[in-house]
């Protein structure tokens, strides 16, 4: 197949590994979704670099035909803003889970996010820890009873696009698994931006707390935001709005990215004269 | 010890933080180095931002030094705690010169020669500005010991001299009224101790982190990623200012975690990436090193040791994080460790440590610590050219048909493809088992045939010439008496073991410097020749001791301090004489604990 030509097909993109996630399961749909943006932009596959942690969704590089690196639970990020840092030439995404970035790996989201890293994060929130077989998230709703809340959960539940635009990601927007065309135009958007890319993509699991994300009553809920707002407070407002759950881009702004400030400091610090290994030392003289 | 090596002196200079006692003391330093004299220095730091005791004591000589030496020759103090902390650290029938105005009566000692100096008053008096009086107190050095003026002023020029002419007036100003009062105050009080040019030429000073930073930039460095901790902050201020000069790329991150998942990422990239910590870091690094390990990906890790458990002692030394080093992770995780005892060798080890790390695709740590991070050593101008040319393979070699990342092969290295290379290399990397290929796998075969993949790398590295002679082996070769030490310790060990000697008690000394793997080849003559191994360690249980007595099945006889500062020769003379007053034995101690009691094991 011609799939580094610029006429890369959908099938280009299909890792050589069969998804493992249960039948029913929103994965697959976000999946779709990836590929059709990646195949829509002809991503070349080697230029394309996955980076994950651990979860049911962080399996999602196995299934890519791309470099991939799946690592440790909660640390996809740093290691994807190292990979962009270190080689800008690549396209990175980042496929995570709730619990594998707000819990474990919460910390790093902020930084990330302010550090304006030019990568893509794919937020799957399914409200739920599907690998460990069905405990509570930071995204589960307070009501929740699981096997580690059998008497409901304690806390509140977290908003990911609210955070991601509080930490000041220059693209935040929201999907869902059910609605894969409209997904896919995100995820190719958010490729396309420049700089940290947030998407929330909220998902099913079709194992664990079913019940809650009766996908039906979900449905009924959605609703389209047209343009992105032009102002933080009202995109604030339609994140966070309760009664409907709104889909599309809540913010996209450019700013400087963390591999652009690196070139400008690489410039600033050539003005103090061009060093090497040998004029350093001589300062110690 | 000291005045039986001519043109040698060792200096203290006590004081408040904010005196500027590190000032007069860096800038004898300096000089001396510049006169060709060899140096090593050893500094305290107070914990509080300002205020609180400092003091920097500095050995220069003619012959190599690695060690601040034990007893001061002269002590210079600024206060009354200066000189009341220090005067147990002035040798017998040294020099105490300290501030006239202090009120306190100044403790008698033995054969000490003391000398009211008013610094204060010279200040005032003829500089007209009372904070000078530690250039005063550089200019009595100065005309006391022989150092060529012009240096000194030299230093302040370039320190003082583009930005504020004033200050560096009011400071020649300082420095020649000080020279003028030792000259007509304090003509005998030298007793002909001053210090003479050598004739090799002019010596580099840097500090244990600067040359951290300068053997990365020497070995390519390209990316660094950080979290600022003492006492390995500097590492991190120099690559800051520097990395970006040499094309690199630097990033502060928001904790030790981030930091090495970025040099994990960098490294996939196939950029050559490095970290430095202290303890409290290396703790947190621990899981994402067993990553690096499982996904045979390069790293550098600098960790300069400090007192703990937990945040333990900031801003004092120990070794306490070798067995950390060693083990620290879930799982069987093939990892580097290198441990450099001097500046020259720390910059030389980092250096190897990217090298290693590159050919056998896992992490190295190098071990340091407080007292080698901070300690003035004087390196040779022309280091560079002594470091061995590695070779650099930047395109990694293309295998033919499927490509496996993980393929088996004679020395468990397998070819490494970064993202990014076109040509169908694609493959995924992953912290599970896995195969050949790379996919997840983890059945019983699978797991047992990736682990001796993995560990056989370390049994390649450890036949590598370039891990080969490194460790630094001295003293007797026959003695029965043997010293195992590692890091900052070898130099109280060196001194230690060339009186003991002098003394007439033949005793030996290994420092390997290749802590993981352990260099058999190096390590079992030294141990099979040795009947008493002593292991003196800053650390309460004896991480060494431990590793040797697991390792080679030999007793140990353990030498602990954990004081928070560095070793004094004489208390591994002291223990030498000890285990050479022992009963002889027909051979080898079979047990270590015959020897605990009669209470040698530990010493705290």
């Amino acid at each position: 197949m011609e799939c580094d030509q610029g006429a890369a097909t959908f099938e280009c993109y299909l890792g050589n590994l069969d998804p493992v996630w249960c039948p029913g399961c929103g994965d697959y749909s976000v999946l779709g979704a990836f590929i059709e943006a990646a195949r829509r932009l002809q991503i070349p596959t080697h230029r394309l670099a996955l980076v994950s942690g651990i979860g049911c969704s962080s399996r999602f590089p196995f299934f890519v035909n791309a470099y991939g690196y799946h690592g440790v639970h909660g640390r996809a990020l740093p290691i994807a803003q190292g990979l962009k840092l270190a080689n800008p030439e690549l396209t990175v995404v980042v496929p995570g889970g709730d619990g594998d970035g707000l819990a474990i790996g919460g910390g790093h989201l902020p930084h990330v996010a302010r550090n304006n890293v030019d990568l893509t994060y794919l937020l799957f929130n399914n409200s739920i820890y599907g690998l460990t077989k069905g405990q509570t998230s930071p995204t589960s709703p307070a009501s929740l009873t699981t096997k580690t809340s059998p008497y409901g959960l304690a806390g509140e539940t977290i908003n990911p696009a609210v955070l991601a635009l509080a930490y000041g990601a220059t693209f935040v927007a929201r999907g869902a698994a059910v609605k894969r065309d409209h997904l896919s135009q995100l995820i190719e958007q958010g490729i396309q931006h420049r700089g940290f890319s947030f998407i929330e993509i909220l998902t099913s699991c079709s194992s664990f707390n079913t019940k809650h994300l009766n996908i039906t009553k979900v449905l009924q809920r959605m609703s389209y935001v047209d343009s992105s707002p032009e102002d933080d407070l009202e995109a604030m407002r339609l994140a966070a709005d309760q009664r409907h759950i709104q889909l599309g881009v809540f913010r996209n702004v450019e700013r400087p990215t963390l591999e652009e400030h690196a070139a400008k400091a690489h410039q600033l610090s050539q003005k103090t004269g061009v060093a090497t290994v040998e004029t350093l030392l001589q300062d110690f003289a | 010890m000291a005045q039986e090596h001519s043109n040698e002196l060792i200096l203290r200079v006590a004081g408040e933080s904010g005196e500027g006692v590190i000032t007069v003391a860096e800038s004898v330093s300096r000089v001396a180095a510049r006169m060709g004299l060899h140096l090593a220095t050893f500094r305290t730091f107070p914990a509080e931002i300002k205020g609180g005791p400092c003091m920097m004591q500095l050995r220069v000589s003619e012959r190599p030094v690695f060690h601040h030496g034990d007893l001061a020759d002269v002590l210079m103090a600024f206060n009354e705690e200066g000189v009341r902390k220090n005067l147990d650290s002035l040798r017998e029938g040294g020099v105490l010169l300290y501030e006239a105005s202090i009120e306190a009566p100044i403790p008698r000692k033995n054969g000490l020669a003391c000398y009211a100096v008013p610094l204060q008053q010279i200040a005032v008096d003829e500089v007209g500005n009372p904070t000078s009086k530690n250039i005063v107190a550089l200019g009595v050095l100065t005309q006391l010991y022989g150092l060529p003026k012009e240096g000194i002023v030299k230093l302040l020029e370039k320190r003082f001299g583009k930005r504020a002419k004033t200050i560096l007036e009011t400071n020649l100003k300082g420095l020649d009224a000080g020279i003028r009062y030792a000259a007509e105050h304090l003509g005998k009080v030298a007793q002909g101790r001053s210090l003479r040019p050598t004739g090799s030429s002019p010596k580099l000073t840097m500090t244990g982190n600067e040359a951290a930073a300068l053997g990365a930039l020497a070995a390519g460095l390209q990316c660094f990623f950080g979290y600022p901790i003492t006492p390995s902050s500097e590492i991190m201020e120099y690559l800051a200012k520097n990395l970006p000069r040499l094309g690199g790329r630097f990033l502060q991150t928001e904790d030790e975690i981030s930091a090495i998942s970025g040099v994990c990422g960098a490294a996939w990239a196939g950029r050559r990436a490095m970290t430095a910590t202290s303890g409290p870091g290396l703790s947190l690094m621990s899981e994402v090193l067993g990553l690096l390990s499982m996904t045979e990906l390069p790293a550098v890790i600098v960790n300069s040791q400090r007192g703990g458990p937990s945040t333990g002692l900031p801003t004092k030394t120990e070794q306490s994080d070798l067995l950390l080093a060693l083990y620290g992770s879930h799982g069987d995780t093939p990892r580097i460790v290198l441990a450099p005892s001097t500046v020259r060798e720390t910059l030389e080890l980092v250096a190897l440590a990217f090298e290693l790390a590159e050919k056998y695709q896992m992490p190295a740590i190098v071990l340091m610590d407080q007292t080698l991070s901070s300690r003035l050593e004087t390196v040779d101008a022309d280091i560079l050219a002594s470091l061995p040319k590695f070779p650099s393979e930047e395109t990694p070699e293309k295998p033919n048909g499927e490509y496996r990342r993980f393929q088996l092969t004679e020395t468990g290295v397998s070819p490494r493809i970064f993202p990014g290379t076109p040509g169908g290399y694609e493959y995924v990397s992953t912290g599970l088992e896995h195969n050949e290929r790379g996919d997840p796998q983890y059945d019983e075969r699978m797991h047992t045939i990736m682990s001796a993949k993995r560990h056989k790398k370390m049994a390649s590295l450890a036949r590598d010439p370039i891990a080969a002679g490194r460790s630094s082996i001295f003293g007797v070769e026959e003695a029965e008496i043997g010293i195992v030490a590692w890091g900052s310790t070898a130099g109280a060990v060196e001194d230690a073991v060339h009186l003991a000697i002098e003394q007439g008690i033949p005793v030996k000394a290994i420092i390997p410097k290749v802590l993981n793997p352990l260099i058999h080849s190096e390590m079992k003559p030294f141990l099979a020749s040795t009947k008493r191994l002593i292991v003196p360690e800053m650390n309460f249980t004896g991480q060494l001791a431990t590793l040797l007595r697991s390792t080679y099945r030999v007793p140990t006889i353990r030498l602990n301090k954990v004081k928070g500062v560095p070793f004094r020769s004489f208390e591994i003379l002291e223990k030498i004489r000890q285990v050479a007053a022992l009963p002889s034995r027909s051979s080898r101690a079979s047990d270590a604990s015959d020897l605990e009691s009669v209470g040698l094991e530990q010493q705290v």
